[in-house]
């Protein structure tokens, strides 16, 4: 295969995957104010839930993912009832904070009942090429994740843009006191966008578990990084969640190509950096967010 | 002008502006000052070698904590910064104190410039960002450095990390023990001592400013700019040198040790001793580097082979983030201000068992004669009412007398005007000890129209909030007691006091700039109900249709907001600042709609205004409020410029 074509396949593959997480935390933020740094546990969690579904209890792969995608939206949601309930309308940075805590705590529990080790699950989808067309190869994991990512955002985006659920959402977004006051159910709006980004992260994690073995520790990387795509994107606008994504993969296939694997992270927070310096809003995000 | 004054000594709280600001400032005070010294005396005499490295650990992670509070406690910018940073003082550290023309101070100092510099340098994006933006930014900067520091570490070829040779002063070589814990002692008083001289004086009413509001700040000729700078300077470089004494402590850098893990521990000592208060950083800094070490000696009494001591490092680990969780949801403020509370309360109680200090929490005349009840609920109602009444435009204007206006009213309204709310005393404070209800009566029946009038600052909109609710994390304090229909709301949140039929259009953020038009009254009102029950309005709006109500002015965001408030079909409609900012082309069309709203059945009213005429036309009853406290509107003339 040449190299444009692998760099093609990898980048809609890693951009896929990107966009799924991003997406998630856009909508979170969108409905409820929250940057989340948690997106990396939760992508643990639904790769292990996924795997233990799949693999452990036998469960057909299409059932186990939509049973684990279920229990990440229940997770999500709980997660928002138990804790987060408490800090509706504190200050961003709190928020921040919060969730950086809250990483930590998962990714503990995972590992106390997952253990340290690397979990290498069966191979649910082929990862062998389906035959090679003008140096385009791709494999079924690869389409999975394509379509997963492709399926996703089409319906989050005409949830959010089309129906009552998605303004009222956007309503408590940008401001959660009047829209409690104007009788939107705050509390039922911010579970449902926890329980969303939670989906997006546990449906990103069981296309990661696709390709590359369990680790509680590595996987969770991920969710820190998809913050330079979702930045240039534009951290309040799905769209902008998909091409920041794409792009932050591309940059990342190309720095891997010319300067070899370990420039992958340290590029993505260049890519990061830049963003911050030059265009805070993103590509696709409004102004006034970036605003204080 | 009020944001500098919050914490001013025995400053008087202005009302309104700042309601759920920030405790007082906690310089670390001189108690506090004499049990650090203390702990450290104790732990020279008595503890172990192993007891002693870790004390000067504390302290080395305390300076560190002191920069992040500095940071985040006063400036108020999220940063999980405290690791690169460390880092590169670290590594100069490392690096530079090798060479013969580099003793001992001279790489810290060194270290503690590059610090600032790079400082200055990431915080050149977040000078025009929300917080949030910082954190990125120092996020970024996490994997940079530790990027940097393994590629330097595999190209000069130490691979396990960087050795540092021990502090020498005047021959005297420091190694673990009681000297090298004074030493490092005697930097944290200092950096204390210079610390709170600053946070007492300018830069520190500076940066408070800023934190509070930005905004404001700038308003007032304080240079954002230059203070958000020096603050990210400072700070980022007393981080440094923290990194720095680290290095030279440990002797060993690696890079292994930088992690984000170890970056977050930081936020985790602020956060947990408590924000904005210096005790706290300490404090902190202690809990955190020392629970892993009770933890494990703790395990050490678990069966051998058990899940605790399989699994200690995991768990050590995930202490950070469950401390975290638990001190924001259940400590707000973090240990150290939450011990010190409990320490001011428990003087306060005894103060008060003694007799000094006789004082009710709330102990300011009512300003409202009490008379002898009329009956039951009515009874608060029944010592306003007769003064405060109006005759209104209305066809429903009540009776010029007393008892008998109340009958009357109760005639004219119909057999079914019972009472529908019932503010019994209600005193409200805010978190900073502003009081801005003061024991207030009051109570509006149904189908009635109440519009309360008073200067800015007098408690209007605080009186609307406490009916309409406020959240758990605005720290507001209730007392009294308010009954609506039957329910007691006194302890409500917005979402419950709204489930029940309460809905206020607020004075500023009335409307939700990013939806459109169609979308609040589509999919957050009754569509049917707001076309019905307001044609005009519903036509009037339909050529904004799609637009976001972010583009609206303001009458036509009044027009949406009531419309939208109303389709909601409140039983208690409240309108705070109706006519303020509007063109009176837009407050006759306004007070036009309300009385269309006035008509339907079930629906009271109750309006803040500074408009006395529009009030008197619009409301049955028209109050006073000064000071925060009720009175009767009769003979008033509050006026906008009557300052």
């Amino acid at each position: 295969m040449s190299t444009f074509g692998n760099i093609l396949v990898s980048t809609l593959v890693q951009g896929s995957l990107y966009a799924i997480l991003g997406a998630g935390i856009v909508v979170l933020f969108r409905s409820t104010g929250v940057v989340s740094f948690a997106q990396g546990a939760f992508v643990v969690v639904g790769a292990y839930v996924f795997y233990y579904l799949n693999a452990r209890v036998g469960v057909p792969f299409y059932a186990a993912l939509l049973l684990a995608l279920l229990s990440m939206f229940v997770i999500g949601s709980l997660i928002y009832l138990l804790m987060f309930r408490r800090l509706t309308g504190a200050e961003t940075f709190v928020l921040v904070i919060a969730t950086l805590g809250l990483n930590v705590v998962i990714q503990t529990v995972v590992i106390l009942s997952a253990g340290v080790n690397l979990i290498t699950p069966p191979e649910v989808l082929s990862l062998a090429t389906l035959g090679v067309w003008h140096g385009l190869g791709i494999a079924p994991y690869q389409i999975f994740t394509i379509v997963a990512a492709g399926t996703l955002l089409i319906v989050l985006q005409l949830i959010l843009s089309r129906t009552r659920l998605g303004s009222q959402m956007r309503s408590v977004a940008d401001n959660t006191l009047l829209a409690a006051l104007m009788k939107v159910h705050v509390h039922r709006m911010s579970a449902l966008a926890w329980g969303i980004a939670a989906t997006c992260a546990g449906l990103a994690g069981v296309c990661l578990s696709l390709q590359t073995p369990l680790d509680p520790i590595g996987l969770q990387d991920i969710g820190l990084v998809v913050l330079a795509g979702v930045m240039l994107g534009g951290i309040d606008s799905v769209t902008g969640a998909l091409a920041g994504g794409l792009l932050l993969a591309l940059v990342q296939q190309l720095s891997i190509t010319w300067f070899g694997g370990q420039w992958s992270d340290p590029v993505s927070y260049l890519v990061l950096l830049g963003v911050l310096l030059v265009r805070p809003q993103g590509l696709y995000g409004s102004k006034g967010i970036v605003r204080l | 002008m009020s944001t500098l004054r919050v914490g001013a000594k025995s400053g008087k709280e202005p009302i309104g502006i700042s309601g759920t600001g920030p405790r007082r400032t906690r310089p670390l005070g001189v108690s506090s000052l004499l049990v650090l010294i203390f702990v450290v005396v104790v732990l020279c005499v008595v503890g172990s070698e192993f007891d002693l490295y870790l004390g000067g650990l504390v302290i080395i992670f305390a300076l560190s904590a002191l920069g992040l509070d500095w940071l985040m406690g006063r400036t108020g910018q999220v940063s999980i910064g405290n690791g690169p940073l460390m880092a590169i003082g670290a590594y100069t550290t490392a690096i530079i104190s090798r060479h013969p023309w580099a003793p001992f101070p001279v790489p810290v100092i060194i270290a503690g410039l590059i610090g600032a510099g790079t400082g200055l340098v990431i915080a050149l994006p977040s000078l025009r960002l929300r917080g949030f933006y910082f954190a990125l930014t120092t996020l970024a900067l996490q994997f940079i450095v530790q990027f940097a520091a393994e590629t330097y570490e595999t190209d000069s070829g130490n691979f396990s990390g960087l050795t540092v040779k021990p502090i020498r002063v005047f021959g005297h070589s420091f190694n673990y023990g009681v000297g090298y814990v004074a030493l490092l002692s005697v930097i944290l008083v200092l950096t204390v001592v210079l610390l709170s001289n600053m946070y007492k004086r300018l830069p520190g009413r500076m940066w408070r400013a800023i934190k509070e509001s930005e905004l404001a700040a700038s308003t007032i000729q304080v240079s954002v700019r230059r203070w958000k700078l020096t603050s990210f300077v400072g700070s980022s470089g007393l981080i440094a040198v923290a990194g720095s004494l680290f290095a030279y402590y440990t002797g060993l850098v690696s890079s292994d040790t930088f992690t984000l893990t170890f970056a977050i521990s930081f936020v985790v000592m602020t956060i947990v001793g408590g924000m904005n208060s210096m005790a706290g950083a300490i404090v902190g800094a202690a809990v955190v580097t020392l629970s892993p070490q009770l933890l494990t000696s703790i395990s050490g009494h678990f069966p051998q082979g058990s899940w605790v001591q399989r699994d200690l490092p995991a768990i050590n680990s995930g202490l950070y983030g469950v401390l975290v969780l638990l001190v924001l949801l259940y400590l707000p403020t973090g240990i150290a201000p939450s011990l010190q509370n409990l320490g001011g309360d428990g003087a306060k109680r005894l103060r008060r068992l003694w007799g000094d200090s006789p004082a009710a929490p709330i102990t300011q005349k009512t300003g409202i004669p009490e008379s002898p009840p009329t009956n039951g609920l009515h009874s608060s109602s029944a010592t306003l009412s007769p003064q405060a009444q109006r005759h209104g435009s209305g066809d429903r204007s009540p009776a010029p007398s007393g008892e008998e206006r109340d009958e009357r009213s109760t005639l004219v309204q119909g057999s079914e005007a019972r009472t529908l709310l019932t503010i019994h005393e209600l005193a409200v404070k805010y978190a900073n000890g502003a009081t801005a209800l003061n024991r207030v009566s009051l109570s509006i029946r149904e189908n009635e129209t109440v519009a309360v009038v008073g200067r800015n600052g007098a408690g209007k909109t605080t009186l609307l909030r406490s009916l309409g609710g406020f959240f758990g994390t605005e720290k507001v304090r209730r007392r009294g007691s308010v009954i609506f229909d039957g329910h007691e709301v006194i302890g409500a949140t917005p979402v419950q006091a709204a489930s029940l039929g309460i809905v206020l259009v607020p004075e500023r953020e009335k409307v939700f700039p990013s939806l459109t038009v169609a979308e609040h009254l589509r999919h957050l009102g009754n569509a049917e109900v707001a076309r019905s029950e307001l044609p005009e309005v519903w036509e009037f709006l339909q050529r904004l249709w799609k637009s976001p109500a972010g583009s609206l002015s303001g009458g036509e965001r009044q027009l949406l907001a009531i419309s939208l408030a109303a389709s909601l079909e409140p039983r208690l409609l409240m309108i705070d600042e109706m006519s303020l900012g509007l063109a009176p082309v837009m407050i006759e069309r306004v007070t036009e709609v309300l009385l269309g709203l006035r008509q339907r059945d079930r629906l009271s009213l109750l309006i803040v205004e500074q408009n006395i005429a529009v009030a008197e036309r619009l409301a049955q009853r028209v109050l006073h409020l000064e000071n925060g406290e009720l009175r009767p509107g009769l003979g008033t003339r509050p006026v906008d410029g009557d300052l």
